[in-house]
């Protein structure tokens, strides 16, 4: 479990599938109720969740993201960087969906759940080594606002377009 | 086969005195802890976990992780992606020098006002 002044996420369980989460995107809802918890009994990647004040009115599941993780080629890097990498493939953490249910915006739970992603990528870049975060934008404007957190746009002619933060931005800040 | 290492004080002086201790050369004993090590390793990519038991069932089974098996661990559930020569050479450009950490990261790290993603929220973030 992750706490920040009262915010907190922690492992999907079983039952959150069916609890009705809606964030307006078909697909992610479709995700979240239909694959995320089989990915996750398979070990295809985590999913957090950050859970409502039922009693307050709130829905059970006010956001959820993924983590899992990719891998950069290495080879193709080192011819880049001189040699400079390990023999094996470079482990990056993709952040891989984000959704926020319609009863949980304007509170700014989405900049809430993207700071708990972060600190969790942090955490396990201690332990395992990570060379950065990696987010497919899915527009234009998704690409703006991670551009402004430091994202560098990997260069693609489509959407989604990967976009990489080294890790050593989020090691050099007190909060992470 | 000869093989040279280099150990911290600490654990050089560990090793000598359990050598010491169980009457072995230091080569038998790197050679079992090797041996012991590689099925470790080689368990871990199966899945498999290395547990202590508590001979008295007092204690709870403890789990042991190492950074080397939990990247094992990142890496048999990594998700495959497939990556242009472009987007590598950015990327090994972003590591190469990546240079400061921008002043919205700064603020959203520090739990500070950021311009928000509500906007976004509404269609899903990266999703």
């Amino acid at each position: 479990m992750s706490q920040d002044d009262g915010f907190c996420t922690d492992l999907m369980r079983g039952d959150d599938a069916q609890t009705g989460f809606t964030c307006g995107v078909r697909a992610l809802d479709d995700y979240f109720a239909r694959h995320a918890w089989p990915n996750m009994t398979r070990g295809l990647g985590r999913t957090w969740v950050y859970r409502g004040d039922v009693e307050a009115g709130d829905p059970p599941i006010l956001a959820f993201y993924t983590l899992s993780m990719a891998a950069a080629d290495t080879p193709e890097l080192r011819a880049h960087l001189g040699g400079r990498l390990p023999r094996y493939p470079v482990p990056v953490a993709l952040l891989g969906r984000l959704g926020v249910h319609v009863q949980g915006r304007g509170r700014g739970t989405g900049l809430k759940v993207i700071r708990d992603a972060f600190r969790r990528i942090h955490a396990a870049a201690a332990q395992v080594g990570c060379a950065g975060v990696l987010v497919d934008a899915k527009d234009a404007g998704a690409a703006a606002w991670y551009g402004r957190l430091g994202f560098v746009d990997l260069g693609s002619a489509d959407w989604p377009r990967p976009m990489f933060l080294p890790q050593s931005h989020l090691a050099a800040l007190p909060g992470a | 086969m000869r093989f040279e290492a280099t150990l911290s004080d600490v654990r050089g002086k560990v090793l000598i005195a359990m050598a010491e201790d169980l009457g072995m050369s230091r080569s038998q004993l790197l050679d079992e802890a090797l041996a012991l090590w590689l099925e470790v390793i080689e368990g871990r990519r199966r899945g498999a976990r290395v547990v202590v038991v508590d001979p008295t069932g007092d204690q709870p089974d403890r789990e042991l992780v190492t950074p080397s098996m939990a990247h094992l661990d990142w890496w048999r559930h990594r998700t495959d992606r497939a990556w242009t020569p472009e987007q590598l050479r950015r990327m090994a450009e972003v590591l190469e020098r990546p240079g400061e950490p921008a002043e919205a990261l700064r603020r959203l790290m520090a739990g500070e006002d950021v311009e928000g993603p509500e906007e976004l929220e509404a269609q899903g973030i990266g999703g």
